[in-house]
């Protein structure tokens, strides 16, 4: 069966591969939880903008440029401020999720010796880089606008 | 028992585990050099504007971080398309120290934003 197994798949995940993707998963849960803890502190000041409305919309109007916008355009600063956070949130979740996935299907798969939870982490870890991938060209992209802005 | 069970239970590089972790390897690529010539063209904007301590501190800091997600990339590409299994496991390494410097850098900012807080806060004590 071994020999079988090991002419099909001539790689394995041996020891040393697990030790490394065992310690990776420990500090990708770690990143994980504290993007979960940054997420939070940014709902919380969300909650917290929403509650001070009015306090927002005084700082607002003492200054001279948002002033002029009038009550109108505090809030439809706000709303669009607020929208902003929202989708910054939904994606960042959304990110995190599939860190923290990597983070327990292979340390799950490593523990257990559970192929198929490898392969999920694996596959998560492939999504993590294609969104992180996405981001980077959208971020050469804005690079990209600041040196022609400036040139 | 451990014995009769471990050849079984041995993980081993499936083909939809080879095919992800190709892919994986491929866009780590993307995001490394993409993510570097980013930091070399902040570093050529901040070169204009002033701030140029801070970008090629952050350039320095990237080129420390990506290098390790390159050198992730092509190592296990290598090791996937020879069967180099010594060359796979040096990409996973890679990769672990890749997250681990994310891991250490976002200790130092917490630490950092903890502290800036803690002074914020004796100074606004003293002042009253």
């Amino acid at each position: 069966m071994e020999e079988e197994s090991s002419l099909v798949y001539e790689l394995q995940v041996d020891e040393s591969a697990q030790a490394s993707l065992r310690d990776t998963a420990k500090w990708t849960r770690f990143l994980a939880i504290t993007s979960y803890v940054l997420m939070g502190l940014m709902v919380f000041f969300l909650v917290f903008m929403f509650m001070f409305k009015g306090a927002v919309s005084e700082a607002f109007n003492r200054s001279p440029e948002l002033s002029k916008m009038g009550d109108m355009g505090t809030n439809v600063l706000l709303s669009i401020v607020a929208f902003i956070i929202v989708i910054a949130l939904a994606i960042f979740a959304f990110i995190t999720y599939i860190l923290m996935r990597f983070s327990t299907q292979t340390a799950k798969g490593i523990d257990r010796q559970d192929q198929v939870a490898l392969e999920t982490g694996i596959a998560s870890l492939k999504t993590y880089m294609i969104i992180n991938g996405v981001f980077a060209i959208i971020g050469l992209i804005g690079g990209l606008f600041q040196l022609i802005t400036i040139l | 028992m451990n014995d009769i069970s471990m050849p079984e239970a041995k993980l081993e590089v499936s083909p939809k585990l080879r095919s992800d972790l190709q892919e994986a390897a491929t866009w780590a690529r993307i995001i490394a050099i993409l993510a570097l010539s980013s930091s070399a063209l902040s570093l050529i904007v901040s070169f204009k504007r002033g701030m140029i301590f801070f970008s090629l501190l952050s350039a320095a800091i990237s080129v420390f971080i990506y290098l390790y997600l390159l050198k992730f990339s092509s190592q296990a590409k290598k090791g996937l398309q020879n069967n180099d299994q010594q060359m796979l496991n040096d990409g996973f390494r890679n990769l672990n120290t890749y997250f681990k410097i994310l891991g250490v850098i976002l200790i130092i900012v917490i630490s950092i934003c903890v502290l800036a807080f803690i002074f914020l806060i004796v100074g606004a004590m003293i002042k009253f």
